[in-house]
């Protein structure tokens, strides 16, 4: 447990049985690991269950296959990128985790801050992972799943089973997840292979013997799930920005500092590829597949994942959708609690981890129980991206410009503030007007990500001053 | 004991995996993959959790 009144490695996550060690110095020569530790954990991470959501929403929004083929491919290329050269190369010299390492530039109020808003964020993401277990949980009940019309609970068979599912994942969340994380890496080679076997069967529902056929069948799911208006609400640019800012707080954003700071070699950065093209390629075209045959032989564009995977590969995807669900709501309700925990430490110290990680554990059911957290998923990823992401451009920033990549001084320098306003205002001034744009006047939030990110970044050089040693 | 159960766990992933591709070439049926599928689930993860009873961590 982090002692009071600090903020705790919320971001130090995905490998947490290793990445809350050394929270407040640099990880030691001793426990550096080679890359072959993070492509495993990559490709397991990102085969998660709102992955089962991405694809169809792809669909229903009218992209051509051309675009997810060709988008994605050049979108998660980007994403892999940013992690290789922009995080993980600061990740190997400073050795911290993002908590860390920003507390010593901003302070560590402003990053108990920026924690809240993780936290908060990290809640209606699990909630959406909630809805999708619960969609499957839901089959044996006969209960009537959500629509995409649905932004409310539709049914009271629905909210029972959102909450036997989430209060389910609250618990265990709040207990600790040791036990999770070890089933989450037993489950990870499964789902990877379930994800494919159930884009190759949806594939064959679908009928296509060329890629003309497919194109058809394709265009004609997109008339039917629109009712026949076949209107593109993303062309290829959408699709390309939206793979490679979908992680934006990850890379960019820099909380992968936190894995990455393990890393022996740089290179390490590659072992993304592994999550990218493995659950963000594969399994989401596979999932907008299992649309695409749902369409054709049910005539149902319901993008609901349970169903969806029952209709292709049976008992095993909808364990599948359960288990991915539940594996990452478990961390990400977990990391919530961490942040939340902090928070309210600074008024109640005595406040216990397992009621903090509770707290948030219901936030997310209660989001859960919204399904238009899980339909509103493409533009929830960037407005998390657009809010979190451009805190990574203060770090590097100041790394490149202010630090002059020098680990050594850096690692021994103190915070010269415990809140720093000019990275407050460097990170509010672009963000703010930012949320505004998405949310009130229904602007892409992927588009404002890198925006965000680099005026971040130039505010914070001009607003805060040099320090001393410089 | 480590070794065999590594090559169950594998026949597991193997179940999982195959049947959809001998679906892809009309070598199965739907009910017959469903079922191969659903047994590979079960085989993979008991011997995963058999695994994680009796080897220990460090010489995995």
């Amino acid at each position: 447990m982090p002692p009071a009144n600090t903020p705790p490695p919320v971001e130090a996550s995905r490998s947490d049985s290793v990445a809350n060690e050394y929270e407040r110095e640099p990880v030691p020569e001793k426990s550096l690991k080679g890359a072959g530790k993070f492509w495993g954990m990559y490709a397991g991470e990102h085969a998660a269950g709102t992955e089962f959501m991405i694809g169809p929403l792809f669909l229903l929004a009218g992209v051509s296959l051309q675009n997810i083929i060709f988008g994605l491919l050049l979108g998660n290329l980007m994403a892999v990128l940013s992690w290789r050269y922009v995080c993980v190369p600061i990740a190997t010299k400073a050795r911290y985790t993002l908590y860390h390492h920003l507390e010593k530039i901003a302070g560590k109020w402003l990053v108990l801050l920026y924690n809240l808003a993780n936290g908060l964020l990290f809640c209606f993401l699990a909630g959406a992972m909630i809805t999708v277990s619960a969609t499957a949980v839901g089959i044996p009940f006969d209960m009537t799943m959500p629509t995409t019309d649905d932004w409310l609970p539709n049914s009271t068979m629905f909210v029972v089973v959102v909450l036997a599912v989430g209060l389910l994942i609250a618990t265990v969340a709040s207990l600790g997840y040791d036990t999770v994380a070890k089933f989450a890496n037993i489950a990870s080679p499964w789902m990877v292979l379930v994800f494919l076997a159930c884009g190759i069967v949806a594939f064959k529902q679908l009928g296509a013997s060329s890629w003309e056929e497919l194109n058809a069948i394709w265009s004609e799911s997109i008339l039917f799930a629109q009712d026949g208006e076949s209107e593109s609400t993303m062309g290829f640019w959408s699709v390309f920005l939206f793979a490679w800012f979908c992680n934006a707080a990850m890379h960019v954003g820099m909380a992968d500092l936190s894995v990455f700071r393990f890393a022996k070699k740089a290179s390490a950065g590659w072992a993304t590829s592994a999550g990218m093209y493995v659950g963000h390629y594969m399994a989401w075209i596979a999932a907008a597949f299992m649309l695409a045959a749902q369409i054709k032989l049910n005539q149902d564009a319901n993008p609901v994942p349970g169903p969806m995977a029952n209709n292709v590969v049976g008992l095993a995807g909808i364990i599948c959708v359960v288990v991915a669900g539940w594996t990452t709501a478990n961390p990400t309700i977990y990391r919530a609690g961490l942040a939340f925990q902090a928070m309210a430490q600074t008024i109640f110290p005595n406040v216990s981890r397992f009621w903090a990680t509770f707290a948030a554990g219901l936030i997310a059911t209660v989001a859960g129980a919204f399904p238009a957290f899980a339909w509103q998923l493409l533009g929830f990823v960037g407005l998390y991206g657009t809010i979190l992401a451009p805190m990574g451009g203060v770090i590097f920033f100041d790394w490149y410009f202010r630090q002059k990549g020098d680990a050594s001084a850096f690692q021994k320098s103190s915070p010269a503030t415990s809140f720093s306003v000019p990275v407050l205002l460097a990170w509010l001034i672009p963000v703010v007007p930012a949320f505004y744009l998405i949310v009130y006047e229904g602007y892409t939030a992927v588009n404002f990500v890198l925006p965000c990110w680099l005026i971040t970044g130039v505010l914070y050089l001009l607003l805060s001053k040099k320090p001393a040693a410089a | 004991m480590n070794t065999l159960l590594r090559i169950i766990g594998w026949v597991g992933l193997a179940l999982t995996v195959v049947p959809s591709f001998l679906f892809l070439f009309d070598a199965l049926s739907m009910e017959k993959l469903k079922l191969a599928m659903t047994i590979g689930m079960v085989v993979w993860f008991a011997v995963a959790i058999v695994r994680s009873r009796l080897v220990p961590a460090s010489s995995e």
